[in-house]
């Protein structure tokens, strides 16, 4: 019954007249060209189809080009001083992509370790184990290790400093030594300048530190020296101006001395420009690490010197004259010689 | 189907008086607008004149454009660029048996695989073998649609004729 009714009005269904017409035309038309040009429309066709696998080919191949050279290309770097002084490049994905030496150390260091595609921790731990198995971190835990991150983004740099020091304490501790991690941060643009003077930017950074405290250092006096010297002579620079920034800023009588770079093994050097030294101070204490009881010593060393500060300011009236004297009077030689070559101490004058 | 230069006309003129209307009813079952047809039967019918390789007999070139006239519809309705979708409510159905009507829709509201089977089967005739190769399925799987396409328009349509269904 269903099967009538379903038959009888599907024969309603027709093709109208102006639909068989309009498609007879369209067929007719189709049909009629000749086989040139169909033979034509085909080549055209092949053409287009050609070209689109062309297209994709290159696309495919510019987009791995790409992608390599992403890869490829350090999206920051890794300055690693110790005195070998190594700038490790870093990639995107946290991969390290390329590894400079800029000192002969540096270079001995590197040589015959494979630190490619390999990330920053295991990377420095692989640079520093080198390091210390060459003879270049002391067994007396005085060796400080540089790891300075080079990049605009301030988490990244966090995320590098961090990865590179856990490397290095891992390395110092499974050679069964001791050595003093100072981690810091530097922008991209202060690269280019370590660059054109052949240091690597860790290392730039402490010099400007140290020339923060003593202006009359000179980058090239610096170059080659060690972490170590460096920061022993930040420190030593700290310690005298704890105690005779005081002084300084009361009596508003310049205490300026100077140093040569060569004389830095331990002799202290009391130096002048008191705001400079508390404003470093604090950035520089803050980046200290230890990896080991040496390195506890050193850092308590450091972390005492706010104290010593405060201490010192709180002691401000009793000292100042006392310092004053004692600045005054027992390198009133040096302040002269300093003052002549010291623009900030000719302004505080 | 073969084509001579001169009697282009002719052979299409042929084929469409001869398949235009089993053409029109398949793209019935699956399109909703009137343009889109005319997509269809441009294709199909280039399709059955552009074929080279000749048919056994008539009845293997009727299958033969069931077959690619069902291909043709799928391909419609996959095709990227197809967006315009009406529903089977909008759908204007040129007859006014409203008994006839009524059975229509509820078969065109069926799911495509159990519309091809219940046309196939009902209207053109097709043995469960034939309609199995036509669709290249099994034939428990097109028995099963039957089955399963006959149960639904029986609940459908209850009440709606003396219940003498299929």
């Amino acid at each position: 019954m269903m099967e009538t009714i379903f038959r009888a009005a599907m024969n309603h269904i027709r093709a109208k007249e102006d639909l068989k017409r309009k498609t007879r035309d369209s067929l007719i038309a189709s049909l009629s060209t000749t086989p040139a040009a169909a033979q034509s429309r085909h080549r055209r066709s092949m053409r287009q189809r050609a070209l689109i696998a062309a297209c994709t080919v290159v696309f495919v191949c510019a987009m791995s080009v790409a992608a390599v050279s992403y890869y490829k290309t350090p999206a920051s770097y890794l300055s690693l001083d110790i005195n070998p002084s190594v700038e490790l490049g870093v990639n995107g994905f946290g991969r390290i992509v390329s590894a400079t030496a800029y000192n002969s150390e540096g270079t001995a260091i590197l040589n015959g370790q494979n630190i490619m595609d390999a990330d920053v921790k295991s990377a420095v731990h692989t640079l520093v184990k080198s390091a210390a198995q060459k003879g270049f971190v002391a067994q007396d835990g005085s060796t400080v290790i540089s790891v300075t991150s080079e990049t605009d983004d301030t988490s990244d740099a966090i995320e590098l400093e961090d990865a590179a020091a856990q490397g290095a304490e891992t390395a110092i501790k499974s050679e069964g030594k001791t050595a003093t991690i100072s981690k810091d941060h530097i922008p991209l643009e202060k690269r280019d300048e370590a660059k054109k003077l052949a240091i690597t930017p860790g290392k730039l950074s402490l010099i400007r530190k140290l020339q923060a405290l003593d202006p009359s250092v000179t980058v090239s006096e610096y170059k080659n020296a060690k972490v170590t010297d460096i920061m022993k002579k930040i420190h030593e620079l700290k310690n005298s101006a704890n105690t005779d920034g005081n002084d300084t800023k009361d009596s508003s009588v310049p205490t300026d001395n100077s140093s040569a770079p060569d004389e830095t093994d331990g002799e202290d050097t009391p130096n002048s420009s008191g705001t400079a030294v508390d404003g470093n101070q604090q950035a520089d204490e803050s980046s200290l690490v230890s990896s080991g009881e040496a390195g506890k010593d050193n850092v308590s060393d450091s972390s005492d010197d706010p104290e010593k500060e405060d201490t010192a300011s709180s002691q401000k009236g009793e000292t100042s004259s006392q310092a004053q004297s004692h600045s005054s009077s027992s390198n009133g030689s040096k302040v002269n010689r300093r003052s002549s070559s010291s623009p900030s101490s000719q302004q505080k004058r | 189907m073969e084509k001579t230069s001169s009697g282009t006309n002719d052979v299409v003129t042929e084929a469409l008086d001869k398949y235009s209307d089993m053409v029109r009813r398949i793209c019935f079952m699956y399109l909703k607008n009137e343009a889109d047809v005319e997509d269809i039967f441009q294709n199909v019918f280039l399709k059955l004149l552009q074929n080279k390789k000749p048919f056994e007999n008539d009845a293997h070139e009727k299958a033969w454009l069931c077959r690619v006239t069902i291909n043709e519809c799928k391909d419609f309705h996959k095709s990227f660029f197809r967006k315009n979708t009406c529903s089977i409510d909008d759908l204007e159905i040129p007859i006014e048996d409203k008994s006839e009507e009524g059975v229509l829709r509820e078969v065109l509201s069926l799911p495509q695989k159990y519309r091809n089977v219940i046309y196939l089967f009902y209207f053109e005739d097709y043995s469960v073998p034939e309609i199995a190769v036509i669709l290249g399925r099994n034939q428990n799987t097109i028995h099963t649609h039957l089955r399963r396409a006959k149960a639904i328009l029986k609940n459908k349509l209850r009440g709606f004729d003396d219940g003498n269904y299929f």
